[in-house]
């Protein structure tokens, strides 16, 4: 059950989805990602993909247009 | 979906980074908003021909940034992570502009007689400039991270990079424009002709037949979604 | 009351409903000017205005010789496009604003920038040859039947796929 940390502050389009893909597939079953973004089109775009692979996911605004996106890992890539 | 460990979490990175709601930025956002109305008004009592132009441009802006519109997203994320929502919306937002294209021209022109140069909407030549254009354009909006309309929207939320390419993109455009482009027209453009679709189709089966290809791509961006991709 | 605002000025839109939107206000721009939503036209007229400041203006056989749309009284730096593209540059901002979302977003590293200059340069080039870009060779000529929108479409389609290669070859 492990927590891991994502730093995409300053990224561009569409590096923040990018590097989430990367690590939530290198994460397992339970774990939990937070990614910190500072993208508008993250919490649309990174949201879209995460619910369309079926896990679990919310985001807080954590300062003026700067995001924290809380994702757990719910499938395995088998 | 949320669930009750990320609830959990949240509420502890609350308290980790000492999240308060106090500064607001609405107040700055009401006041354009307002400075923007006194404007189109002055525009409108000294009857400028920008009168209508720039509140649309205010509305386009607005909406472009509240549900981040990106066309270079559109094609780029089928492609990377096999998301097809945007490609969806854009399909939609084809049909509904050309049902509502449709009435504007048909109600301004005589069908039965009409010159191209009348007909009321973007109609340009059609040739290999077409092509070639295309294919850089559709490698640079993917590669700088937004097209042109969202070099602008972000350029409205503070993007600096988007500074960089709008002048990149106002040289590029110089480029072709001016220093190049009669080799340009000399080898594409000149002599090419304004394809118009109900000019050679007629009007209802060109309706018909461009509804129905672009209901048939929307149901494929929505098949093509269906598939899972990691 | 406080869900109704928060949903319009706070929760980003679903993507149809801004489709949706875009398009009636195109209808209108249309309907209401005589012309559609174009945005590259204003781009090449700026960078004109820049070389007729530094003191060029050999413009013979230039798109804007051929093909250009500024009326009388209109300048290179003010015209229909400059004020429309201000205004939604301005409409971004004051959404943006009103959800306490603006930050000035700085530049990371190097390799955005290069690759955000080429971009905007195919960008600039390309929608030079085409006619137009997104909006004026897609988004507005599509609907109004011309063919030179679904060809651009295709092939900008077709650009999208060689750039998003690149961008997960380099980028990442």
């Amino acid at each position: 059950m492990k927590e891991e940390f994502l730093d995409c502050m300053h990224e561009a389009c569409p590096i923040p989805l990018i590097k989430a893909l990367k690590k939530l597939g290198k994460m397992k079953a339970g774990d939990l990602l937070i990614m910190q973004t500072d993208h508008n089109c993250s919490i649309t775009n990174v949201i879209e993909w995460v619910e369309k692979q079926g896990h679990k996911m919310d985001y807080m605004e954590t300062g003026k247009g700067e995001w924290e996106i809380y994702i757990e890992k719910v499938v395995t890539d088998e | 979906m949320t669930s009750q460990r990320i609830e959990a979490l949240k509420k502890r990175r609350k308290e980790e980074l000492q999240i308060t709601n106090k500064s607001n930025q609405s107040a700055y956002g009401w006041w354009l908003m307002l400075l923007a109305l006194l404007f189109t008004g002055a525009l409108f009592f000294f009857e400028s021909s920008y009168q209508w132009v720039f509140p649309i441009g205010i509305l386009l802006g607005l909406t472009l940034e509240r549900s981040r519109f990106c066309f270079a997203a559109s094609i780029r994320n089928p492609l990377t992570i096999g998301t097809t929502k945007l490609l969806q919306a854009v399909i939609i937002a084809l049909i509904v502009s050309t049902l509502g294209f449709y009435f504007v021209q048909v109600q301004t022109i005589d069908i039965n007689n009409f010159q191209i140069s009348e007909v009321p909407g973007t109609l340009k030549p059609v040739g290999w400039n077409t092509v070639v254009g295309g294919i850089l354009f559709g490698i640079g909006m993917v590669i700088a991270g937004g097209c042109a309309s969202g070099t602008l929207m972000r350029i409205g939320e503070g993007f600096t990079l988007q500074i960089v390419v709008l002048i990149a993109f106002i040289t590029g455009s110089v480029l072709a424009g001016v220093f190049h482009y009669p080799f340009w027209y000399d080898l594409f453009i000149e002599g090419r002709e304004i394809v118009y679709l109900p000019e050679v189709l007629g009007f209802i089966p060109a309706l018909i037949l461009q509804i129905t290809v672009l209901g048939l791509l929307y149901f494929a961006a929505r098949r093509f979604d269906s598939r899972k991709k990691i | 009351m406080n869900k109704l605002y928060e949903n319009i000025f706070k929760t980003p839109w679903a993507y149809w409903i801004a489709g949706i939107v875009l398009s009636l206000l195109n209808i209108l721009l249309l309907m209401l000017t005589g012309s559609t939503w174009r945005v590259t036209s204003g781009f090449l007229y700026w960078g004109m205005w820049v070389l007729e400041k530094v003191g060029y203006n050999n413009f013979a056989g230039s798109y804007f010789e051929l093909y250009g749309d500024i009326s009388p009284g209109e300048t290179f730096l003010l015209n229909t496009v400059s004020i429309l593209n201000l205004a939604v540059i301005l409409g971004a901002l004051a959404s943006v604003l009103i959800s306490s979302e603006f930050k000035w977003r700085k530049i990371k590293n190097p390799k955005q920038v290069a690759f955000g200059i080429f971009g905007g340069l195919l960008m600039g080039y390309g929608g030079r040859l085409a006619f137009g870009c997104n909006i004026g060779a897609f988004f507005s000529a599509i609907p109004s039947f011309s063919l030179h929108g679904w060809v651009f479409a295709i092939f900008m389609g077709v650009g999208g796929i060689i750039g998003s290669k690149i961008l997960m070859r380099y980028m990442i």
